[in-house]
């Protein structure tokens, strides 16, 4: 879902728009948004051997 | 223009940090297969995450991806992005492909699937895919480091003297101590990479008066370079066509997905994981704000792919800072070069040439050896002879590697799965994507490519899976590791 949100809004939302920075802040914010949904998958593991 | 003397001379010094890496590494080496291949198991998190990332973050980030960007604009950051959103894929597979590794002590992708269907056919279909479509990746690892090193110093050091000097960094690397030398030697390079990467690009957005003034410039003089699809290049099939495939680079990509099988415990691995995401975000920016840095620093390139050597030559960025990043470059060249050459290696020892008994360790580790500098001169001979298609090339290995992702999906999610599906998969997936791409001339920019390659594998796995029966000796990895993963809580 998020990678085809990180698809769609740029390619539709705000497709065509020039000289503005929505679609650079909206890819940075996707990447964010990547990091925090690894960080929680790999967070709820447990260690133990 | 960089002095020729002055390249060789920082080269010497890199390669002399290198082989005294390599051969600390090499000492810790206990001979067996398992431990060239795979390191023993026993890598911990820093070092294995910034061995994934210099593996994964090639030559093709400073040298294809800032041309791309020059062309095409922010796409290229989209892109890269969709790539790196990938990397997500880790979370479900990484614990999976570490506990049947280490359950039956697999050593390549190959192996693990061969082993799961039941079938040494499906690992050697697996295993022959791979090599061929990576043959093309390392050979663009080679022609970047060819297209710099003479594109830097404007021919002072020909192509064929950088690719021979690439080529035996990467030979002695992976020759030395297999994994264990790869993999300390990447985490190096990993350093190299993103700071001269950082610097040189601090420096090239101080020459155009700082972030916001670049920002400034841009909307001024290249608004379409900002949006998409942008001034042409980034249309959404073109932007589709060449995101799908990479979008599951971690699962096809032999080179990465072994590197699953070298971690210490998972603690190591979540180490891991969290390194790359850092390593990966971070470069991606510095690789597309150089782009954008060159496309106002160096304008009006014919050969977008020379946007590195030109920004680098054109005497903005200091000539230490330039020869820094030539390293980081280099650094990223042959760290995915040496890992690939290793991976072809070991799955040339353990599914190609292993008969069902098993060799012992050091004629694994020969055959090994051989392949990795039969990969290594093919890399070099092909680069010599094909510098110019670096974007075509690198694209092409994505699409072609998507046939093994079905049969590793199916390995842990779909017990229904058969060896002869695994293979019709891989075989009918691969033979379509030659059909298309080389009989046909289909463009990777194209998203029939991709989506034909990715729709025939899927299908044949599916329907010849449900045709036919699973091999007695298949194994369950599904039950195997069901309760490791409940007891470490992974999804």
């Amino acid at each position: 879902m998020v990678v085809l949100v990180g698809v769609a809004v740029p390619y539709g939302l705000l497709a065509g728009q020039e000289s503005g920075l929505a679609v650079v802040s909206f890819w940075l914010l996707f990447g964010l948004f990547v990091i925090g949904l690894v960080v929680i998958g790999v967070f709820r593991w447990k260690d133990d051997p | 223009m960089i002095a020729p003397a002055l390249v060789w001379m920082v080269i010497f010094l890199f390669a002399a940090l290198g082989f005294f890496i390599a051969i600390r590494a090499a000492r810790t080496s206990t001979g067996t297969a398992g431990d060239y291949y795979v390191g023993g198991r026993n890598i911990g998190g820093m070092v294995a995450g910034l061995s994934y990332a210099a593996t994964t973050y090639s030559a093709f980030m400073l040298v294809v991806l800032t041309g791309l960007t020059y062309r095409g604009g922010i796409g290229a950051l989209g892109f890269e992005l969709i790539y790196f959103a990938g990397l997500s894929l880790l979370v479900i597979f990484a614990p999976r492909f570490w506990l049947v590794g280490k359950r039956w002590g697999f050593i390549s992708p190959a192996e693990m699937i061969g082993a799961r269907y039941g079938s040494r056919g499906v690992a050697r279909a697996m295993a022959g895919a791979s090599i061929v479509f990576l043959l093309p990746y390392c050979t663009t690892q080679m022609a970047g480091i060819g297209l710099l090193l003479s594109g830097v110093t404007g021919g002072g050091i020909s192509l064929f003297q950088a690719v021979a000097t690439g080529a035996a960094l990467a030979m002695f690397w992976a020759l030395l101590a297999g994994l264990r030398s790869v993999a300390w030697t990447d985490a190096v390079l990993s350093f190299v990479m993103f700071f001269s990467g950082l610097l040189a690009v601090g420096f090239a957005v101080s020459a155009l008066g700082g972030p916001a003034e670049l920002l400034r410039n841009l909307r001024a003089d290249h608004p379409e370079w900002l949006g998409v699809p942008g001034p042409g290049l980034w249309s959404f099939p073109t932007f589709i066509a060449l995101s799908f495939p990479w979008f599951f680079f971690a699962l096809s990509n032999p080179q990465v997905s072994q590197r699953l099988f070298i971690l210490r415990d998972f603690r190591a691995m979540r180490r891991m994981i969290l390194w790359v995401l850092g390593f990966g975000f971070l470069f991606t920016l510095i690789a597309v704000v150089w782009g954008l840095a060159a496309l106002q620093l160096a304008p009006d390139l014919e050969n977008t792919s020379m946007a590195t050597p030109a920004l680098l030559s054109s005497g903005v960025v200091p000539v230490w800072v330039a020869l820094l990043l030539i390293l980081g470059i280099l650094s990223a060249a042959i760290s995915t070069l040496d890992s690939i050459a290793l991976t072809v290696g070991a799955m040339v020892a353990r599914d190609v040439v292993r008969s069902e008994s098993a060799p012992s360790d050091a004629r694994q580790i020969l055959a090994g050896r051989l392949a990795i500098v039969t990969v290594v001169l093919f890399a070099s001979y092909f680069a010599l002879e094909n510098a110019a298609i670096v974007d075509q090339l690198a694209a092409l290995s994505a699409a072609g590697l998507l046939v093994t992702v079905p049969p590793i999906v199916g390995a842990f999610f779909w017990r229904r799965g058969t060896a002869a599906g695994a293979l019709a998969a891989i075989l009918g997936g691969a033979g379509v994507a030659i059909w298309l791409a080389i009989l046909l001339g289909v463009s990777v920019f194209d998203p029939l490519l991709p989506f034909a390659v990715a729709g025939t594998s899927i299908g044949l796995f599916v329907l010849v899976s449900l045709a036919t029966t699973p091999r007695s000796g298949a194994l369950d990895f599904q039950s195997e590791i069901a309760g490791e993963l409940a007891r470490h809580r992974a999804w």
